[in-house]
């Protein structure tokens, strides 16, 4: 039984790409251990194995399997060591309609055979068409037997609707919701983001403080931290855009921000 | 999940095995294969057509070379296995049969002309051959002689020193000669009937001309349907003309020769550089396959495409022959079946050499269907039918995949083309898939260099010299020498 190092199995290299591993943009995730903790722990359990994470679109969820992923290849969990985290690619396999089923199933039984654990962005497309050919019933036999572990992403009525219904799935599934942060990790975020991806760039508090509030203007259908993380990102672009490609900005500051917000939301930019 | 197991090169062995799939992958098995099968499958031998050479080059192990452009390369004697069989080697009509199966490239007929002229076409052929074996024959009595070696076991004695194909070869210009003589109606072409009793009873050896004038007295008078049964000549019953009216005759030797072309170019390579292969040694085919000790046959191309095809299925059949007389197997890999002319004899080998089992793949898919002259459409299934297995290497070609689908059972199939990956091959009997796991080896650097033979003043022959006649005893040593085997 292979439990980790060497290649993906073909079906999980060519449906998916492995997240341990990876490191683009997951140093810019500050830890949350308590969150990873939290995941880890279920996909250790024996009984419910799967977690499912809900939270508001763009609260972080996918960052937080990604981190994850590199939190086991970095040996923090003994529990959970040589397991690989595979982000599967639905569209891709749903490309095919009339292999889907056996592809999907096959898949599946690469992943449980590997111990690979399975991620799904948007659970909900597993149950895009009804009846027979979905691919919730292809999935149902591996998480009702415990064969393999899951991580699905997903909103929390979504989770009701397509996972919750049924009770035997239900039984195997945890559901862990993230939460947005609150003003003070939002700040600490923002932050380490800056200090991450833009180096050779110095935010005052000001810009920080100013993009936490203008987020909510820009896009308030948005969750946090990915409302204001947009526009942090909009802002170094805007107060770049008279640069050549090898120079950065200086400095952002506040009325950046504001200038950035203005242009955004389709008013006129301040010259 | 599936059960992948370890792909090991003796599932090779035995089956006639087609490799299917992209060509990096195909190649990564081969290497892998001719890599593990000194250690795995010593006692059988492995013969692999590499047309490239580098195959060849980059083995580190102990292995033995036939290459018509490459100094040190053993210079295959293919006609002994025949003559050495028990069954072929009765006669040398059966001999001739044999051979004419590996050589004779057949056409298609499209109506009874076409039949005609291809039924004719390998009787002139068959003939051809015969009148080839007979004087060799002589030449090898002869030899004999000259060496002191008495009577059957003496000659066969002198057959294992000699390189027979040689000797054959060299007797192709005067048959021809004497097919086209006849067909230009020059009947007087052999000397008369009372002249060889005077050159029998002089104790001399014969000539080659007596040799053949003799073969066609004694045995060949059945075969005169053209008036005079005493005045006999070769041919008269396929190609003999009054020299007026020759279109007929002339299209039955065209026939013949188109049909032979590459055995043709064979011949002339063969003979033509005589003198450049006098320091090659011979490589008896019966004995390689007795022992093969797990060194692999490679067969390198030559830089005459046309030799490379006259000598690829001759040999494959004088393996076959030879691994029935030495009563053991070989594995013939050809990784580039296009290359080698041998795909149009596969089913007729597959039928013959019981002994033999073939590994084949592609390098060109349109080159070979040109060659085999099957529409491309239709190919794969060809392919298919000329095997009993399939490896299937990753491929996301579409005429792969869709072949992959039509013969193998859905049921089983857990990776098809598309989804195999660098290490997992597919193997495929009968519909059934099962799946194969294999570390490919890492690019290894060449360990060895062919070194083209060239051309030195003392191989040719000057202007000054050419028809000196030789004086001196005959001795085994002059009678080989280039040109000269009488």
């Amino acid at each position: 039984m292979n439990t980790g190092s060497g290649k993906l199995p073909p079906l999980c290299a060519k449906y998916g790409r492995e997240l341990n591993g990876r490191s683009g943009g997951v140093d810019q995730i500050l830890e949350d251990f308590s969150a990873l903790d939290r995941i880890a722990v279920a996909l250790s359990s024996e009984e419910q194995n799967n977690v499912a994470l809900t939270g508001a679109a763009g609260c972080g969820k996918t960052a937080t399997v990604r981190k994850l992923a590199a939190t086991i290849e970095a040996g923090r969990y003994r529990r959970l060591a040589g397991r690989r985290v595979v982000e599967l690619n639905i569209d891709l396999i749903n490309q095919d309609r009339k292999k889907r089923d056996l592809r999907f199933k096959h898949i599946l039984d690469e992943a449980e055979y590997h111990k690979i654990i399975i991620y799904v962005d948007e659970a909900h497309r597993l149950s895009e068409n009804d009846g027979p050919s979905n691919l919730m019933n292809t999935l149902k036999p591996y998480i009702t037997s415990g064969g393999i572990s899951m991580l699905i992403s997903t909103t929390s009525e979504e989770f009701r609707r397509y996972i919750a219904r049924d009770r035997a799935m239900e039984r195997r599934f945890q559901s862990i919701e993230l939460k947005e942060p609150g003003p003070k990790r939002l700040i600490e975020i923002l932050k380490h983001v800056a200090r991450a991806r833009y180096p050779q760039t110095v935010f005052t508090e000001e810009a920080i403080a100013e993009t936490v509030r203008l987020s909510a203007v820009c896009a308030p259908e948005r969750a946090e931290p990915a409302r204001s993380l947009e526009l942090l990102h909009y802002a170094v672009s805007a107060a770049q855009i008279d640069m050549r490609p090898d120079e950065h900005a200086a400095e952002i500051t506040k009325d950046a921000v504001r200038a950035a917000a203005a242009l955004k939301t389709g008013e006129e930019r301040a010259e | 999940m599936v059960d992948i197991e370890q792909f090991k090169a003796e599932m090779l062995c035995g089956r006639d095995t087609l490799l299917l799939g992209s060509s990096e992958r195909k190649k990564a098995t081969i290497a892998a294969v001719i890599d593990e099968w000194p250690a795995s499958c010593p006692e059988t031998a492995l013969i692999v057509f590499d047309h490239g050479g580098e195959l060849y080059e980059r083995f580190a192990g102990d292995a033995l070379l036939i290459d018509l452009s490459s100094e040190g390369s053993f210079i295959p004697d293919v006609a002994e296995p025949f003559v050495s069989n028990e069954d072929i080697g009765v006669s040398s009509e059966n001999i001739a049969y044999a051979i004419r199966q590996a050589i004779y490239q057949e056409i298609r007929s499209r109506d009874a002309n076409d039949k005609f002229f291809d039924d004719l076409g390998k009787l002139v052929t068959d003939r051809m051959l015969t009148y080839m074996l007979e004087t060799a024959k002589n030449v090898v009595h002869n030899l004999a002689a000259a060496s002191s070696e008495e009577g059957g076991a003496g000659v066969s004695r002198t057959l294992d020193r000699i390189n027979l194909f040689s000797i054959f070869c060299r007797q192709h210009r005067y048959v021809e000669t004497l097919m086209t003589k006849i067909i230009g109606g020059e009947s007087d072409i052999l000397p008369v009937k009372y002249r060889i009793a005077e050159e029998e009873n002089s104790g001399r050896p014969l000539t080659r001309d007596l040799a053949l004038a003799k073969y066609i007295l004694t045995r060949e008078l059945r075969f005169q349907k053209n008036g005079d049964r005493d005045a006999p000549v070769p041919f008269a019953d396929l190609l003999m003309t009054n020299g007026d009216n020759t279109n007929t005759q002339r299209c039955i030797k065209m026939q013949a020769d188109a049909s032979t072309s590459d055995f043709r170019a064979l011949i002339a390579m063969i003979t033509d550089n005589a003198a450049l292969f006098s320091g090659n040694r011979t490589l008896k085919l019966e004995s390689y396959l007795r022992e093969p000790a797990g060194r692999p046959l490679f067969i390198s191309g030559s830089g005459n495409a046309a030799a490379d095809r006259g000598l690829a299925p001759l040999l494959t059949a004088a393996a076959g022959a030879a691994a029935r007389n030495a009563k053991s197997s070989a594995v013939v890999l050809i990784p580039e079946i296009d290359r080698w002319g041998v795909f149009n004899y596969l089913d007729k080998f597959r039928q013959n050499w019981e002994r033999l089992s073939f590994t084949f793949g592609y390098d060109n898919f349109f080159r070979l269907s040109l060659e085999s002259r099957t529409d491309e459409e239709r190919l794969i299934d060809t392919l298919y039918s000329s095997s009993v297995q399939r490896i299937w290497h990753a491929s996301e070609e579409e005429r792969i995949c869709k072949a992959f689908e039509t013969y193998v059972s859905e049921a089983d199939v857990t990776y098809a083309p598309e989804d195999l990956d660098s290490e997992i091959r597919a193997i495929e009997r009968e519909g059934h898939v099962s799946y194969a796991s294999l570390q490919e080896p890492a690019e290894r650097p060449r360990v060895r260099k062919r070194v083209r033979l060239r051309r030195s003043s003392g191989g040719t022959t000057l202007w000054i010299t050419a028809g000196a006649k030789r004086s001196g005893k005959l001795t085994l040593e002059s009678l080989l020498e280039e040109g000269e085997t009488l």
